[in-house]
């Protein structure tokens, strides 16, 4: 059986563009008709996605996979570092949780990741004809080489030819480029087989006579120039990217409390994209101001978030903002935030303890040491609005009373309730990760807020997947336009044929 | 042959970078203040400036924002030595020069790679640091971007040439919260020219944060590669406060600002080649103001106050507003009655017309233009620019006698209407600016109007009082000695001061400094 080509995209600096090039190969590549599969070996990111198998993976290699026209499958990111505290993260190997390391356990376990990681990238070599592999900040970050499994250590392993991406738009881009090559070895600077400059605006013709000098003095040919591109719809990788803004005109003021430890907020994305929404992301009292929507994300540490928000005086001014008919959704941490009571009797949440809620829904949760990752669908239980998403927790959360806010069906085939409302609607809480995906739920749950705040109700617009597919369409257009297609073309026709 | 009486020339070192926005301004800032506070007589000095960001010196002349605040962090009076050429971008490949602090002329790409343009701007930089040297004990230079830049280095009159003419050793500085720091250090190296590596003398790692011990090893290696030691590791100074030099950091501060319910939202409009934007940053720091800059009428929703910043070019920005939509937006908001204010620039698109009689300002035909038509005035461009210092007192229906400092730094005149009231009286007794006949629009050309704080209040007030908030008392003014001490503290504790004294062929503080 052969096993699909790779192709590798390492960057000089982090932001150097590597994510949007490997979703830009991808969808390129799946134009020219092959399957094709992202592949990144280790992330850091709090936005863990869940997939179909139910486990938990990194969101730019589910974009990735989106851009391939493919379903994402853990394979595709089989490590991934949610960062815990300044110096711990949990590690998560082939979508399970492995434990909570410090910086330099997670160097010792690298050694027992790799063949995993090795594993993973021959399983979707076996499925797909063309795999982008993606690498993490730096390959010249030579005090790290020993135990790299992400950049040169993953591209000698599977005998990968990389494509270089550099940055020219904060300047000392040549610089970036020839330091990199130096700092390689010798077989690692072989592998690399062609160099993009990312975020160019100027005049080419300039530019050229530079790249020219570039060229010789590396030997490394230029496989493009792209230009600095905007009005792309795809939410960041990580916090660093959050952006939320006045940037339009709004009706519906929605705050998203900033947890500290806030996790898989890209669900909140696309309601900031919707018309007539401005999401804001606030971390105090002062910035709260009047919303009619106040939302509680998803957190790694619920009874810690509780705890700030009662110091920050949050907890106060979220309840007195609901009895001034503001509404509020909880999810996941938030929406157990929203209950009366937490209890962690096994320290699964942190160091453990009973913490007592918002009390704005009859509900009671308890941390067990079971985690529940699982892909659900289903519909809302009032208006039957179609839902599609995931579910990545720890806690199992008790109705007391009220209404469920949804019917659901999970991976295992399983119905079940899930969440809880308050009687007038207005306080309502899921574990349903991605629910304003679903265009449905997302307009029709707005216009119900409109209509209680007596504000005109709006038509639905183009969903997020709509934008998305978009967006993609916009990377392809470039690679076509900037990148030497021939070149991309040969790099893989060496060894790959179509199926 | 060196004559007995002739006072030693001052020592030099010098600040370059592997990119852009490495933190070179804030590190001579703080080296500038190290040896004022150890002794010295102390300046800084940047050959060739491009940014739109100016300052202006007591004796009229223009020169870059941050050469300006440095100066004042080595507790001196700016001078337009200081930086010698400040390019001024206006057009796509068009900038304006400016020289010693005046207008010299605007050139395109072609003219400023010319190798007669080349000579000539070396020998106004080499003019310039020789009176400095005589005057001072020590300069601390900046470069700009990065000096490996290969299809740039043979016009690069910033960094590698300005290092020679001042004889200067070369401290290049890494970004490391980028990632790739270690390539940026290597690669820098590997494309000068042999005989500008020699004047690398050490490594600045600078935005640090993380473990030292990780980090550890790869300083070694770099220095293996390279021969250059590495003399300081400067953590992550998050607000350094010192004003910015261009776009690029507006971009990242003050875009996605999340508003306070009890804030003032004050608009500044992001016009085409906006310039002077640190008139604002005084503003932006009072509590209960939330700054945030709007490029599409949709951002206008919500603002207390419309302000209308400066800009290199007034006739595309006037076109920008009407393309934009923001024209029409802004009248709206002055006609529900929010006040606008228009400096320098801004200040002649609220007028009736804008004529630009010469086809200076807009690089092409004559023509006249309508402006916003919100104060009765018309702008006339000249191509003589006017730059110069100015007290002024205000005679503005909410600050009446309210004293401000400002500088003025434009081309154009503006007149006002018979029965249109000034905005200030200047120290020289001339009315400058023009206000609305209800007040609440009005316009200047003095920029820095907002620095003092009773003045700063005043207007905030008229803004509080709308929203029917109670008035608040003006801050005390802000201690920007301070901010250099503790910028001084944290560069002096990373920074081996034994080795660039060592550089500089000084013997370290002197008596008396600190230390």
């Amino acid at each position: 059986m052969t096993l699909g080509a790779v192709l590798m995209v390492q960057g000089t600096s982090s932001d150097a563009g590597k994510t949007l090039l490997v979703a830009a190969l991808c969808r390129y590549f799946s134009d020219l008709g092959y399957a094709v599969a992202p592949f990144k070996a280790q992330n850091m990111a709090l936005n863990a996605v869940a997939v179909a198998g139910g486990e938990e993976m990194g969101w730019a290699q589910v974009m990735q996979a989106e851009a391939s026209r493919t379903k994402p499958t853990v394979e595709m990111n089989p490590l991934l570092l949610k960062p815990v505290s300044d110096t711990v993260s949990q590690v998560v190997l082939r979508g399970r949780v492995v434990g909570d390391f410090s910086a330099s356990e997670y160097q010792a376990f690298k050694a027992t990741a790799f063949p995993v990681v090795l594993e993973a990238l021959a399983t979707l070599r076996r499925r797909y004809d063309v795999v982008v592999l993606e690498g993490a900040g730096s390959p010249a970050e030579v005090n790290l080489r020993s135990t790299d499994l992400v950049n040169m250590g993953l591209a000698a392993a599977v005998d990968a030819p990389v494509l270089l991406i550099s940055d020219i738009d904060r300047g000392g881009m040549f610089a970036y480029v020839v330091g990199t090559l130096a700092l390689l070895t010798d077989c690692e600077r072989a592998r690399i087989c062609g160099l993009v400059v990312n975020r160019f605006r100027g005049d080419l013709e300039r530019l050229q006579p530079g790249l020219d000098s570039l060229s010789q003095l590396t030997g490394v040919p230029l496989v493009g120039v792209i230009p600095y591109l905007s009005g792309l719809s795809l939410p960041a990788e990580d916090s660093l990217g959050i952006t939320a803004g006045a940037k339009k005109v709004w009706d519906l003021d929605v705050a998203v409390i900033r947890l500290p430890r806030i996790a898989n907020f890209s669900d909140l994305h696309i309601l900031g994209e919707e018309e007539g929404v401005r999401l804001r992301y606030i971390t105090g009292t002062r910035e709260l101001g009047r919303p009619q929507l106040i939302i509680l994300p998803g957190t790694k540490n619920t009874i810690a978030d509780l705890a700030w928000l009662k110091e920050t005086g949050l907890y106060e001014a979220i309840a007195i903002a609901v009895a001034g008919g503001a509404f509020v959704v909880g999810i996941c941490g938030g929406y157990q935030m929203l209950g009366m009571t937490i209890r962690d009797r096994h320290g699964v949440d942190g160091a453990g303890g009973v913490a007592s809620g918002l009390g704005l829904l009859p509900l009671e949760t308890d941390f067990l040491p079971e985690k529940t990752i699982t892909r659900v669908s289903g519909e809302t239980v009032e208006h039957g609005e179609a839902l599609e998403g995931y579910e990545i927790h720890f806690g199992q959360s008790r109705r007391l009373g009220g209404a469920p806010f949804a019917r659901l069906t999970g991976g295992d085939g399983n119905y079940y309730e899930d969440g809880a409302c308050s009687e007038d609607g207005r306080v309502m809480g899921t574990y349903l990760h991605g629910l304003f995906d679903a265009a449905d739920f997302r307009c029709g749950y707005l216009n119900r807020i409109r209509k209680a705040c007596m504000l005109p109700t709006k038509r639905p617009g183009l969903s997020a997947r709509e934008k998305r597919e978009s967006s993609y369409g916009m990377l392809a257009v470039a690679v076509r336009q900037h990148l030497d297609c021939d070149f991309l073309r040969k790099l893989l026709h060496k060894e790959v044929e179509k199926r | 042959m060196v004559a007995k009486n002739e006072r030693k020339l001052a020592a030099t070192i010098m600040l370059q970078g592997t990119a852009s926005h490495v933190g070179k301004s804030a590190l001579v800032a703080g080296l500038c203040r190290i040896f004022m506070q150890d002794g010295y007589r102390v300046a800084p000095f940047k050959s060739w400036n491009m940014a739109l960001n100016s300052y202006v010196t007591a004796d009229g002349g223009e020169i870059g924002r941050a050469q300006g605040e440095q100066a004042e962090a080595a507790g001196i009076e700016a001078s337009v030595h200081l930086n010698p050429i400040l390019v001024k971008p206006k057009g796509p490949g068009q900038a304006e020069v400016i020289i010693r602090g005046h207008h010299y002329r605007n050139v395109d790409y072609e003219t400023r790679s010319q190798e007669a343009y080349l000579n000539f701007s070396l020998q106004i930089i080499g003019e310039s640091l020789a009176l400095l040297r005589r005057d001072f004990e020590i300069i601390v230079l900046e470069g700009a971007g990065s000096p490996a830049e290969i299809n740039l280095q043979h016009q690069d009159v910033a960094n590698m040439k300005a290092a020679s003419l001042a004889s200067a050793p070369v401290l290049l500085v890494c970004d490391l919260d980028r990632g790739g720091a270690l390539a940026a250090a290597v690669g820098t190296m590997l494309l000068l020219p042999e005989e500008d590596r020699k004047k690398v003398a050490g490594f600045i790692f600078n935005k640090f944060r993380g473990e030292f011990a990780i980090l550890e090893p790869a300083l070694k290696i770099v220095q293996e590669k390279t021969g250059v030691p590495v003399l300081g590791v400067v953590p992550y100074l998050a607000q350094t406060g010192l004003g910015e030099e261009d776009g690029v950091a507006l971009d990242c501060s003050y875009t996605n600002v999340e508003h306070g319910a009890d804030q003032l939202r004050i608009c500044a409009i992001r016009l085409p080649y906006i310039a002077n934007f640190t008139d604002f940053d005084a503003l932006a720091r009072e509590k209960d103001v939330s700054l945030f800059y709007a490029s599409t009428p949709e951002e206008l929703v919500g603002a207390d106050a419309v302000i209308l910043p400066g800009t290199k070019n007034s006739i595309a920005a006037m076109r920008f507003l009407l393309e934009s939509g923001l024209a029409l937006g802004i009248k709206e908001l002055a006609g529900c009655g929010v006040p606008v204010v228009g400096i320098c620039g801004g200040y002649q698109l609220l007028g009736q017309s804008l004529a630009d009689l010469t086809g200076g300002e807009g690089g092409g035909a004559p023509l006249l233009l309508s402006g916003l038509g919100l104060l009765p005035t018309e702008t006339i461009f000249y191509p003589q620019k006017r730059v110069r210092r100015t007290n002024a007192t205000a005679c503005l229906p909410f600050a009446v006698t309210e004293e401000v400092d400002g500088y003025e730094i434009h081309m154009g005149q503006t007149e006002r209407a018979f029965g249109c009231a000034p905005a200030f009286l200047l120290e020289n007794g001339t009315e400058e600016g023009a206000v609305s006949a209800d007040g609440t629009v009005w316009g200047t050309y003095l920029h820095g109007l907002f620095e003092r704080p009773a003045f700063r209040r005043s207007w905030l007030n008229t803004l509080r009082a709308r929203r029917h908030w109670p008035l608040l008392a003006a801050t005390a003014p802000e201690d920007k000695g301070s901010r250099f001490d503790l910028l001084a503290d944290a560069v002096r504790s990373s920074l081996d001061m034994s080795a660039v004294y060592g550089l500089l062929s000084l013997p370290g503080p002197r008596k008396g400094g600190k230390l």
